[in-house]
């Protein structure tokens, strides 16, 4: 046979090689096994396979262009700037266009396969060569090769399209369905209901997508599409459903959620019903689903973090977000990220001066608490709760609030209190702790700080945590002192009872050394009681036997305090009371002293509270004001017209004082400053804060002491020195010492001074002294002339 | 004295609730010579002040702490002399 006849033979087996196609008809199989054997006894197959594919490539060539001309984004308007219902319309538009594009490049590829197939035929002893794969790679290669720059907005559309009727059922789509109640567009195509496509959209859909996966290019073409209209649904899904709402568990909604509907919505893509052949394999849909939920922890753990600010503020309330939260943090890897924005949050929302103290506190305890819940091991709350103990530290009242809070009537730092009342953490028992349960052992999770590695701070309560943002009890204790001493000189021995307990729960916490001089306090204040109870009732006591019928006389109450337990008082001034108090102050003390042999009262006249009745013309005003606000209106029954200076000569009380005092009965009405510095006492003065403005004439008008601890007397604040002037009483110890030496030695500079210090008196005494903190005080020595600072040492004044 | 019938405003006192600090009597010194500490705050034995850490006064004038000076006088140099001036010791009553 020539070769001529030869080529005839092969051109009928496979009528692609001919130049003019349809001219000649298809051989049937018969026709064909003869073709093929003389073809392969020729050894013609890889000739004619070249001839073949070189054929199909051309003709694919000239077609591919024609494909993507659909794709052309001639009239693709920019999407972002269409309303909803345009972009739907839009997306229709490119649904239709890419279902086209699908279906003429299938029935493309589907019209090679019969030739393939033949070719496939002369292989048939070699099952590696699989050649419909083969043309499908090229169809895939074919396209890429062309690829123009922005085909993705039709497959978007398609896709898009598709998806908005496939989750119109949703949870979302549900609510929004019910809004739009009676509304005349379908909700997933957003056609008119009566011509709705959906039904249409989803078949087409479903055949495209067949259509695709037959020839292959299904992943490569789509798939990145796929994937990102899916991540797009899922964080739109979880914003929606996490929107300010800490209330609820949505985890598991979402987990739900994603395994239906985001299932099923794969399982359409991916395996269409109709096609038995090539699919995605079940485990291939398993795996993308376990990287679809990691996805989801992920966008959902982001949206919480941006809440977390608002939901430690709201917690407990927001208790069910922070499990949530703890549970999808652990999955994915954004602990960095957590303590980052936290931390931005705190500093722009919290940690400001605008914000009070109080409000700090309580946000930090909260922080504690829900941190604590989403990282047991503490490294995050440690980290993240940094910037708040400093900024803390940096403000005056933080103390002060916290051991207000702390030991306040029904303040939920109390509680938390009692409710780690038997927590006591002693500082050194945790390493032998960790010796008795080391199987249990845990190492610190990788991102904690290991330079801030402090188990002891981990595991403490929050009690504890706010105790030790200063890292130091004493100034706790001193300013419970001070606190305690305010409480029970203001309150006069209500609510002992309450006070012992919050003591107890305190020694608990700091110690019982530390909240010695407490206890003394209490113990005193408890002694008084009884002391005067007996003073009263003794008939031997000289008290007993006073007639309290007669005016003049009324009852004195004291609370004997031991001096040196107590915090220092402040203004310690020595007021001269009206004759009449002080006779029964001294007829007290005369009791006290034949009570209680050996001892002897001195009174501290300006604490106390007085209880007294003002008889005017026609009515009666009750006061319970402090003893020198007592005297003030005491002269005035004397004297009409008092000038300050006289006043204070009067009372030996510094004019500046004086005149803060006598704002109160200004302010009551009864005082008028009838010049400068002149007052007089005027009956009918309306009080500028009117408590009892009822005008009831002649019966008696009680106002309270909540006038003498008001905030208009600072002074009054609070009856004990501050934290912080104690310090410098504290240093007075070292006075002593400080005379005996610059007596024997002359003069010192200071640092010997501090030297020799350190050396006889700081072991005894328990206080310290920094160098800075001994100039200070000298100097203070220096300028009360006590001190002469010459030549850079100090020298006794003389 | 403050009784005057034309007055225009009467104060009746009706209770006093005052704030006073007891001390010892019949002591010069602040301190007890034996524990250098106040005699107000208790010897270091004691947790509370006054009654439960009393003051003995001594017929040389010296006073301690009782528990202080109890204590020196049970160690056998003390030979019931006065810390402080060598004197006998002996308790005085007021």
């Amino acid at each position: 046979m020539d070769k001529k006849s030869y080529w005839n033979d092969i051109i009928i087996a496979f009528p692609i090689l001919s130049k003019d196609e349809q001219h000649f008809e298809q051989c049937d199989d018969e026709q064909f096994v003869v073709i093929k054997n003389i073809i392969v006894e020729n050894k013609l197959i890889s000739f004619v396979h070249g001839m073949v594919m070189n054929k199909i490539k051309q003709d694919l060539m000239a077609k591919v262009n024609e494909f993507w001309l659909y794709f052309m984004p001639n009239n693709v308007v920019e999407l972002s700037g269409l309303k909803t219902q345009e972009q739907i319309f839009e997306d229709y538009i490119g649904f239709e266009k890419f279902k086209t594009a699908i279906d003429e490049l299938f029935n493309l590829a589907q019209s090679y396969v019969d030739t393939i197939n033949r070719l496939q035929m002369l292989f048939e002893n070699n099952n590696r060569i699989n050649l419909l794969k083969n043309l499908n790679a090229q169809i895939c290669a074919l396209l890429h090769s062309q690829l123009p720059s922005d085909y993705n907005s039709i497959i978007y559309q398609f896709y898009r399209a598709a998806l908005k009727v496939f989750s119109k059922d949703d949870i979302v789509g549900d609510k929004k369905n019910t809004s739009k109640e009676g509304a005349s567009c379908c909700n997933g195509c957003n056609f008119e209901i009566v011509d709705c496509k959906c039904d249409y959209i989803l078949e087409s859909f479903h055949l495209t997508n067949w259509q695709l996966i037959t020839i292959g290019i299904l992943e490569p073409l789509a798939g990145d599409v796929i994937i990102d209209l899916i991540h797009q649904k899922i964080e739109t899904e979880v914003l929606e459903i996490t929107k300010e709402n800490f209330g609820e568990h949505q985890v598991s909604t979402l987990e739900k959620w994603i395994d239906t509907n985001v299932y099923d919505w794969m399982k359409y893509i991916y395996k269409p019903k109709c096609s038995t052949t090539l699919n995605l394999e079940d485990t291939n849909i398993e795996v993308f689903m376990k990287k679809l939920k990691h996805l989801l922890y992920e966008s959902y753990t982001r949206t919480r973090i941006d809440q977390l600010f608002n939901i430690i503020i709201e917690y407990p309330d927001s208790e069910p977000a922070v499990i949530d939260l703890s549970f999808t943090l652990h999955k994915t890897n954004l602990k960095s990220e957590l303590c980052k924005k936290l931390q931005n949050a705190l500093h722009s929302r919290l940690l400001h001066p605008a914000v009070n103290t109080i409000d700090i506190i309580t946000a930090y305890t909260a922080a504690i608490k829900v941190l604590r819940k989403i990282d047991p091991c503490g490294a995050l709350l440690q980290e993240v709760t940094q910037p708040i103990r400093a900024y803390l530290r940096s403000r005056k009242d933080t103390v002060r609030c916290v051991m207000t809070t702390l030991t306040e009537e029904g303040h939920y730092l109390t509680d938390e209190l009692v409710r780690n009342e038997n927590v006591l953490d002693e500082d050194d028992i945790y390493e032998e702790e960790n010796m008795t349960d080391w199987t249990k052992w845990m190492p610190d999770p990788v991102d904690a700080n290991p330079s801030k590695s402090s188990k002891r701070f981990r595991n403490s309560d929050t009690v504890s945590m706010l105790v030790d943002i200063y890292g130091t009890r004493e100034l706790f204790v001193n300013e419970y002192r001070a606190l305690l001493a305010d409480r029970l000189l203001t309150q006069f021995m209500d609510n002992i009872g309450d006070e012992i307990r919050y003591l107890e729960l305190l020694k608990l916490r700091f110690g019982d050394s530390l909240l010695h001089s407490c206890s003394v306090m209490l113990k005193d204040v408890y002694d008084s009681k009884r002391i005067n109870h007996h003073l009263y009732s003794d008939p031997t006591s000289n008290l007993s036997s006073n007639n309290l019928n007669n005016e003049l006389e009324f009852p004195v109450r004291a609370i004997i305090v031991s001096n040196q337990f107590w915090p220092n008082f402040k203004d310690n001034f020595n007021v001269e009371l009206p004759p009449v108090i002080q006779k029964h102050l001294d007829n007290y003390t005369k009791a006290f002293e034949s009570f209680k042999g050996n001892r002897t009262l001195n009174w501290k006249p300006n604490l106390g509270i007085i209880n007294i009745d003002l008889q005017l013309r026609d009515k009666i005003l009750n006061f319970t004001v402090s003893p020198i606000h007592a005297t003030i209106i005491w002269h005035f029954q004397e004297q009409e017209e008092w000038t300050i200076n006289d006043l204070s000569i009067k009372m030996c009380v510094p004019a500046t004082t004086l005149r803060r005092r006598i704002g109160f009965w200004q302010n009551q009405g009864l005082l008028r400053e009838k010049s400068f510095d002149k007052f007089i006492f005027v009956e009918d003065g309306i009080p500028t804060t009117s408590l009892s403005g009822k005008g009831n004439r002649n019966s008696v008008v009680s106002r309270n002491s909540e006038f003498v601890y008001g905030d208009d007397d600072d002074e009054m604040e609070s009856a004990v020195a501050s934290a912080q002037d104690q310090r410098e009483e504290e240093l007075q110890v070292f006075w002593s010492y400080i005379v005996g030496m610059l007596t024997n030695l002359d003069s010192l500079p200071l640092d010997r001074i501090h030297q020799m210090l350190k050396m006889f008196a700081t072991q005894g005494t328990g206080v310290d002294c920094s160098l800075t903190q001994l100039r200070l005080f000298l100097d203070e020595k220096v300028k009360q002339h006590l001190l002469i600072f010459t030549g850079g040492r100090y020298k006794l004044a003389k | 004295m403050s009784d005057q019938p034309e007055s225009f405003m009467r104060i009746v006192i009706k209770e006093f609730l005052g704030v006073g600090n007891w001390r010892w009597s019949f002591t010069n010194d602040r301190i007890c010579g034996i524990c250098r500490v106040q005699f107000e705050i208790c010897c270091p034995n004691c947790d509370n002040p006054e009654a439960q850490c009393p003051i003995a006064w001594g017929r040389c004038s010296h006073a301690f702490h009782l528990h202080c000076v109890l204590k020196w006088l049970d160690t056998e140099h003390a030979n019931n002399k006065c810390p402080i001036c060598r004197q006998n010791w002996e308790l005085r009553v007021y």
